[in-house]
């Protein structure tokens, strides 16, 4: 099993904790983590009190904790970790992730032409530009599984077993997400073993 | 100059102008404000001259008090009314007062005038007083600034002087603005930086409202610079406080010089053949622009041969003229009822051909008000190769004059320097302008540490005040990014601005881009990285052109190792730069200016890596089935920009392995 964690700065947490709503978003959280992944560098004298944490065992899926909220998705890419804790990250169709094309998805992601029409095949490439480089791995990126789960503490929107206090929240689309209510708070061990597929099940009892 | 010349005060003005020559200084000489154009006055035997630093002087040379008296009454009545116009009044206040230190009306003139002394009696102190007087002068020549930058205080650091200077026209900008045209087209060229495209806009505005009746097309190269435009016109005329509104398409038009077929307005050409009825092409590997333009020019002709031609547009403007040729020219020549005006770069890329162009333009802009000379000389020196043994490129000495230079020619050696400009003149003399620093160890520790310095040493300086261009091609430059947004957010809590990925500059965020993204922007610091200096023309093209996006400091940072390609021939020619403000190159030889021609017009022909390495293929004779490989280790290795000597010993050099399996 890999464990690699990150800590996840103050003037991150708007990277790593907006809300993700959609296939885009849920891009843009995967190569920013990826960046974070990549950069190894030496731990800063600045607190943090977010982190992110990716486990790969049979499943490859990362974590991000912050405060009484947790959330995890699908990390689609092969991870390699050397002696030293450099981290080389591969998509599955064998293209290695650096800071160029990194950038080059941010590009595409942050385009005006392309927010209006979320099209790869009308995206239109300027000669001058580095977005090339990523219409590939974008592309394979929005044909995976997001597979998002949320842990929630809401004290605010609580309504009996309809919005319990403590659920996780499953899928992100407003058409398919769930809700699982939870007797109590979970810890982030709990959280990791019930999505790990090598580890006992959880049950639910109705 | 816009004053008319008469007997009477003929001597004075030329007597003016010789001292303005003689000083390098900036004298104005005018009858009436040339602010909006529509002030005149009875009174015809008056002078009013400015000059920076000095008290504006009203000179009466009829010898009629009276008559001058209200002369001078409402020439302040007229710039108090225009000071409230562009929100002026607030900084510089009425003239009650403050014609009572900055004017000055009881000068007579005589013919055995002593100039020095003239100024020397109007010459100012106090700082907060010369800045009003700048402002007044921007006022009266209509070189309006927004007042919201350059406020009213009197700036201390580096910076602020800067970033707060009044910009006012210089003589060549305030002639083109405001002198009547004696001929139909006229062209104006400049370096990058010297404010064409600015100049085309005050008198697109003077045109437009001094002329009810006019039909205006301002005709781009491409789409993307007309959409730009398109954009800042109208901002610039809220700027300059124009009460008419804008008749887009009926009496105005901004476009690229095209169009398309569907749509009349979409384009210079495309609107002149739907205004004459004639037929219109689109491109096509058969139609270029020229041709389409020489069809359409013979169209009209045939179509008016027994004359009642109208005309299309009473005036045209084009900006970027050098990416057009004179067909185009002909027509708009042709279609405009009064005159054409043509904006071109001199000397885009380094790189080009013929940069002084047989036809002499009437406004040549020597000056570039971006950048520092110094920085623009070592930036000119390190692009061309002139401090290095084999000079990459050479101009002739007409060549040098036209970009502004002036050329003293020794034993054999070019003596080039340049005039000091006024945006800098308040700053000290030996301020640095340029330096080169070498990495000791880690490129992100030196990067930082120069934000630290220019934070310590500028506490004013904002976030998107700074610059960081990564010069080099390959991937980790992207890398460098990474690492630096985060250090700089820890370290001075500045957001990061990757241009590469926003494509725009954003406020309040420190820009870092690789070097596509930062054509036509400017910054007071930028610093400029590189991992070595090599001898591909679109890398010097860009060294030159990212130092010179700076007005205040460039710093050039590369490895302190042999490998860099900095030599001490570039230290000791930045050094000299600095201590006597001139580059003295040795000119090459007959042999060494033939070979870099050839190697020059090798140059031009843009090859791709693919054409090259095909070339040399055959030249060496290589077997085809080794093609792909040496391809794939040339893109590997990043040769994308060698030259074709490189190449050729690359190709050889790894043939040998190849063969050997």
């Amino acid at each position: 099993m890999k464990i690699v964690s990150r800590d996840i700065f103050v003037f991150q947490e708007k990277d790593f904790f907006s809300p993700i709503r959609d296939k885009v978003d849920y891009a843009r959280l995967l190569v920013l983590t990826a960046r974070k992944l990549i950069l190894n560098i030496e731990p800063a004298s600045i607190t943090a009190t977010c982190s992110l944490k990716l486990i790969v065992d049979k499943m490859s899926r990362v974590f991000f904790y912050q405060e009484d909220k947790y959330f995890s998705v699908a990390f689609p890419f092969t991870t390699i970790v050397d002696r030293r804790g450099n981290i080389t990250l591969t998509s599955y169709a064998g293209k290695r992730i650096d800071s160029k094309n990194i950038s080059a998805v941010i590009a595409i992601l942050d385009n005006v032409q392309f927010r209006l029409n979320p099209s790869l095949i009308d995206f239109y490439i300027d000669p001058n530009g580095i977005e090339s480089d990523g219409l590939f791995l974008l592309e394979e990126i929005f044909q995976f599984e997001p597979s998002y789960i949320r842990f929630d503490l809401d004290p605010v929107l609580q309504n009996g077993k309809l919005h319990p206090l403590n659920h996780l929240d499953i899928n992100y689309s407003q058409y398919s997400t769930y809700k699982l209510g939870l007797k109590e708070t979970i810890t982030k061990k709990y959280f990791e073993n019930l999505q790990n597929i090598n580890t006992e099940c959880s049950f639910v009892i109705d | 100059m816009q004053a008319d010349k008469n007997p009477s005060n003929a001597e004075f003005l030329k007597k003016l102008q010789d001292y303005a020559e003689s000083k390098k200084s900036l004298i104005y000489v005018l009858s009436s404000l040339l602010t909006d154009q529509k002030y005149s006055y009875k009174y015809a035997q008056a002078l009013i001259v400015l000059s920076p630093k000095n008290k504006i002087a009203i000179i009466d040379y009829g010898n009629k008090p009276a008559e001058f008296n209200d002369y001078v009454e409402d020439v302040l009545e007229d710039i108090g009314s225009v000071s409230d116009k562009y929100l002026y009044r607030d900084v510089v206040g009425r003239p009650r007062q403050w014609k009572k230190t900055l004017l000055e009306t009881e000068i007579t003139i005589s013919d055995d005038i002593n100039i020095e002394a003239l100024f020397n009696g109007l010459s100012l102190k106090d700082e907060s007083e010369k800045k009003k007087l700048d402002l007044l002068i921007s006022l009266f020549i209509g070189s309006i600034n927004d007042i919201d930058r350059v406020k009213e205080e009197v700036s201390i650091t580096a910076l602020d002087k800067v970033k707060q200077k009044i910009q006012l026209f210089d003589g060549d900008q305030t002639r083109f603005v405001y002198q009547k045209p004696d001929k139909k087209i006229i062209t104006i060229q400049g370096l990058s930086g010297t404010g064409k495209t600015e100049l085309l806009l005050h008198k697109l505005k003077d045109l437009y409202i001094s002329d009810n009746s006019s039909s205006i097309f301002f005709a781009c190269h491409n789409k993307i610079l007309a959409d730009s435009l398109r954009k800042r016109i109208p901002s610039f005329f809220n700027f300059m406080k124009v009460e008419q509104q804008i008749e887009w398409e009926k009496r105005f038009w901004c476009a690229h010089a095209w169009g398309f077929g569907k749509f009349p307005n979409s384009g210079a050409y495309r609107y002149m053949c739907a205004f004459y009825q004639i037929p219109f092409y689109s491109w096509s590997p058969q139609m270029t622009f020229s041709r389409a333009c020489t069809l359409a020019l013979e169209d009209i002709k045939a179509k008016y041969k027994e004359g009642g031609m109208k005309h299309a547009f009473t005036y045209m403007f084009i900006d970027e003229s050098q990416d057009f040729d004179e067909n185009f020219f002909a027509l708009c020549e042709l279609v405009t009822e009064k005159n054409v005006y043509v904006a071109g770069d001199i000397f885009q890329n380094i790189f080009d051909a013929n940069i002084s162009s047989s036809i002499k333009p009437d406004f040549l802009l020597g000056k570039c008000y971006r950048t520092d000379p110094k920085t623009l000389m070592f930036a000119h020196g390190l692009g061309m190769g002139l401090f290095e043994k084999n000079k990459l490129r050479w101009l002739e000495e007409k060549e040098w004059k036209d970009c502004g230079y002036s050329v003293h020619i020794e034993d054999k050696k070019f003596y080039l320097s340049r005039e000091p400009l006024r945006r800098f003149e308040d700053l000290d003399d030996n301020f640095e302008s340029i330096r080169i620093v070498e990495i000791k160890e880690k490129y992100r520790e030196t990067i930082i540490s120069l934000i630290e310095e220019i934070v310590k040493d500028n506490p004013t300086v904002l976030p998107d005040d700074i610059g960081i261009i990564l010069l080099d091609n390959d991937n980790s430059i992207y890398q460098l990014a990474d690492i630096l947004e985060i250090q700089i957010q820890q370290k001075f809590g500045w957001t990061v601005n990757k241009a590469y990925e926003t494509k725009e500059r954003l406020p309040n965020a420190i820009l870092i881009s690789n070097r596509n993204n930062v054509k036509g922007l400017e910054f007071p610091f930028v610093i400029c990285v590189t991992k070595g200096i090599n001898n591909g023309s679109s890398y010097r093209n860009s060294l030159y052109t990212m130092l010179t996006r700076s007005f205040i400091k460039s710093f050039f940072v590369l490895p302190a190792t042999v490998k860099s390609g900095l030599t001490e021939g570039m230290k000791t020619g930045l050094k000299q730069i600095i201590d006597r403000n001139q580059m003295i190159i040795e000119e090459p030889s007959e042999t060494e200016i033939k070979k870099i021609r050839t190697r020059f017009e090798y140059r031009l022909k843009t090859q791709s890596q693919y054409e090259l390495m095909m070339e040399i293929f055959k030249e060496l004779k290589v077997d085809k089935r080794h093609h792909e490989k040496l391809f794939q280790v040339a893109q590997q290795l990043d040769m994308g920009e060698s030259d074709s000597e490189t190449m050729r010993h690359f190709v050889k050099d790894n043939l040998k392995y190849i063969k050997e399996k």
